[in-house]
């Protein structure tokens, strides 16, 4: 499949298109096989749609070579506008009216909105941002993205339902009046909670006022927007702290509605996880999604311990991740590794450094795996891999090195040492 | 490593918190294993075992850990290609950067430290070995310039045909044999050997030593820049890096100086290789002591270029400059450029972390990387 990747089609594809079940599927097998640069043509295309729709769950599943090869993804207003939602942008379908989540169909129509009313600026906050790229630094994101942020959270606050809300967004109207409520107060506090996680990713540890002080200032505008906000501080600290805090805020709020907003946002981060369990398709990919599941479900256990109400959906959760993940190590380790492996002693030197390149990948992938349970699981698999690849009788010294080698990258020197000196006697 | 592992250690072994060695031998030679916490190893005589293993303090702190070499596997579970490493360099009659150099290229043309080292060592040895013969057609061009009679050829010998500059050399040879008090076949015999010898010199030309100082220099450059820009990102670890390359950077090229010189009086070289071999020898290898362990701390800049955490993991892997190196040189070394007295930080490196993705099999793949870069 490589080398044939339909990058005109790709050009069609806008938010009308609708994009799914084996359609989608099958383009995002080509994109997974695809080469590098072919990846990158098709992703320039996907960032310069004016409307990306569903052209984005196209790359999804590419998101862990993506953090590898580090394209710079050009920024535009719309898209710079909505990077501190980022956590609670779900697709069209997947939204339902009260969720604690945005629709993808109503960015746009947002945005334009957003744009109209800063009127002349508009243009100099869209040659700032076409300054600045997805991956860099956040703090020089947050820089730029400071008063187009807050002039937003005005703007959005008082805004009218815009017309041809309904046809560009596929929402009613009073829908439009909730989002962009809600929108507008996550805004406001969008610097405040970046600045955070700035400090954070330094590792400067959050201040529990600070976070406080963000909530607080949230909570005015409802539980809704409360709830939100737990959510997606939630997933951009990826602290416990963080949900120690809300937990003590909202139980200091006299409004019940208030004090439920804890228990909706990590409900909000559970069903986030059940509904896009591993998306990544490469295997680098896949260890990402387990290492963010595996920290938010460290944390959610530990908040657990003080509401036991919530204990059996976080551990069937926590269950249902963990036989995805034993799931998709088998697999990967068969197709990825073991079978491959038997183009060792005909493969050169590429063969090789490809299969240690995998096997490292899929011990990063077990390591982060044990984290959410099944240790013993990932040890039988790591045996069973380890005697697949045994060096037989007639192969040649690279050959057997290079297997042993592969032992040594998935079992440890001792394992590898001793079926080098099985081979030896 | 953990920090219960760094306390396993602690309570095992002997840490010497001011490790201030006065010659190269005491300081040990740089040792390219590729387990993380062989980190900076270095191997030496030892004073109850046959041979030492000199390894930076794992906690990032001052000092150094000193053991048997035959216990570094109570220190750490090391790589096969650690062991074998291991292994060869018991086996070594003395230990030189030249020795340790050559065993890591055969342990790793073995492939246990993966395909590009397998190939890096290869390409060593025939760049080593082109490196000889290069000498020893320069030394031979130097006898031929030394013993030929002035005005006797107009032709400069390295612009001449072969097969008359392979007369003139045979001719230069054979007069030279009487004043060596020895025959023509041993002259051509010790060229053959000065040329082993020089090959890393080089003969009117640079070599490996001069690209190594100039790696070193460009080093210097970058790390001085860094701490320019960054003061607050281990700025301090940077200015000690740098005051501790100017120092080698300026003794290596005022040994390399004089190395480069022996060949310009051709007969007293080859008076002092038939007299005392080994005293030559050692003169020579004075700026490859020098530099020893720091193609290391190179190639790992080169790897993550203009990083706080390079420049914390380098500081550890700075070798100490022995007062026997002040001994060697002929002009005198600005001392206000000597490292700093020690480092304050303790860096804990974490060898493995979920949370950041961090695994030992990448850190081991990273250090086969490194090692394919200074064989």
């Amino acid at each position: 499949m490589r080398g044939i990747l339909p990058e005109k089609a790709m050009t069609g594809i806008a938010a009308s298109t609708p994009l799914h079940g084996p359609a989608l599927r099958a383009l995002q097998r080509v994109l997974v096989a695809a080469q590098d640069e072919r990846i990158l043509r098709v992703l320039a295309i996907v960032d310069n749609l004016a409307d990306r729709g569903e052209a984005d769950k196209l790359i999804a599943p590419l998101r862990g070579r993506l953090a590898e090869l580090r394209p710079r993804r050009t920024l535009n207003l719309s898209r710079l506008l909505f990077i501190p939602l980022e956590p609670l942008i779900v697709g069209g379908a997947d939204w339902r009216a009260g969720a604690s989540s945005i629709p993808r169909t109503a960015l746009s129509p947002l945005a334009q909105q957003v744009t109209h009313e800063l009127g002349a600026r508009a243009e100099a906050i869209s040659a700032a941002s076409a300054q600045l790229a997805r991956n860099d630094d956040l703090e020089r994101i947050v820089e730029t993205g400071e008063d187009l942020w807050l002039r937003a959270a005005k703007i959005l606050a008082a805004a009218p339902v815009p017309p041809g809300w309904t046809t560009a967004s596929g929402l009613q109207a009073r829908d439009h009046t909730a989002l962009a409520g809600s929108t507008a107060a996550l805004l406001a506090q969008a610097p405040s909670l970046l600045r955070v996680v700035v400090r954070a990713r330094a590792g400067i540890a959050p201040e529990p006022a600070a976070l406080s002080a963000i909530l607080a200032s949230v909570a005015p505008a409802g539980s809704l927007p409360l709830t939100m906000m737990i959510a997606m501080a939630m997933e951009w600290l990826r602290s416990e702290l963080l949900i120690r805090v809300a937990d003590e805020f909202v139980a200091r709020q006299d409004d019940p509605t208030l004090r439920a907003t804890a228990d909706r946002a990590v409900d909000f981060v559970l069903d986030g996880i059940e509904r896009s369990l591993l998306p990544s398709l490469d295997v680098a990919g896949a260890t990402r999604d387990v290492r963010r599941i595996a920290i938010t479900l460290k944390n959610l256990d530990l908040w657990s311990e003080r509401h036991a109400s919530k204990r059996g959906r976080i551990e069937q959760v926590h269950r249902g991740v963990d036989a995805v993940c034993r799931e998709r190590f088998a697999s990967e380790l068969e197709a990825r590794l073991i079978e491959p492996s038997a183009g060792i002693a005909a493969g050169g030197d590429d063969t090789m450094i490809a299969l240690e390149a995998t096997a490292r990948d899929l011990r990063r992938f077990e390591t982060t795996a044990r984290q959410i349970g099944s240790a013993e699981h990932y040890d039988r698999q790591l045996q069973r891999a380890a005697e697949a690849l045994r060096p037989s009788a007639g192969e040649d010294t690279l050959a057997c090195i290079g297997r042993i080698r592969l032992v040594e990258i998935l079992r440890g020197p001792d394992a590898a040492m001793a079926m080098l000196k099985a081979r030896a006697t | 490593m953990s920090k219960s592992q760094i306390a396993a250690i602690r309570q095992e072994f002997h840490l010497v918190t001011r490790f201030v060695p006065t010659t190269f031998l005491e300081r040990g030679v740089a040792t390219p294993f590729t387990t993380p916490q062989l980190a900076g190893a270095r191997a030496r005589p030892g004073e109850r075992s046959s041979l030492e293993v000199i390894v930076p303090n794992p906690s990032g702190g001052q000092g150094v850990y000193i053991l048997p070499w035959g216990s570094i596997d109570s220190l750490c579970n090391p790589t096969l290609h650690d062991r074998r490493l291991n292994e060869a360099v018991l086996l070594l009659r003395g230990v030189t950067p030249e020795a340790i150099r050559h065993t890591a290229r055969d342990v790793a043309a073995e492939g246990l430290a993966g395909r590009g080292a397998q190939a890096a060592a290869r390409r060593a040895r025939e760049a080593e070995s082109r490196a000889c013969l290069q000498a020893n057609f320069d030394l031979l061009l130097e006898v031929v310039r030394q013993v030929e009679l002035e005005g006797e050829n107009p032709v400069p010998p390295e612009q001449d045909s072969p097969a008359a500059l392979e007369w003139r050399a045979k001719r230069a040879v054979a007069r030279l044999a009487p004043r060596l008090k020895c025959l023509p076949e041993t002259v051509v015999l010790m060229l053959e050997q000065l040329a082993a010898c020089f090959g890393s010199i080089g003969v009117g030309r640079s070599a490996r030593i001069s690209i190594a100082v100039a790696r070193l220099v460009r080093l210097r450059r970058e790390v001085a820049e860094f701490a320019e820009q960054k003061p607050d990102d281990n700025g301090a670890e940077a200015r000690l890096i740098v005051s501790t390359a100017d120092l080698t950077i300026q003794m290596a090229k005022a040994t390399l100086a004089d190395a480069q010189e022996l060949p310009r009086d051709i007969v007293r070289l080859l008076q002092r290789w038939a007299a005392d071999p080994d005293g030559l020898l050692r003169l020579v290898a004075r700026s490859d002591w020098l530099l020893d362990g720091w193609d290391r701390i190179c190639a790992l800049w080169e790897l993550a270029p203009a990083l706080g955490r390079t420049i914390a993991e380098l500081v550890v892997l700075v070798p100490v400059v022995p007062r026997e190196a002040y001994e060697w040189i002929s002009q005198p070394v600005r001392i206000a450029s000597q490292m700093p007295a020690h480092r304050g930080k303790t860096i804990v490196q974490q060898f493995e972390d979920w949370r950041t993705g961090e695994t030992v099999c990448d850190l081991i793949a990273r250090n086969e990387l490194l090692l394919e870069k200074i064989l």
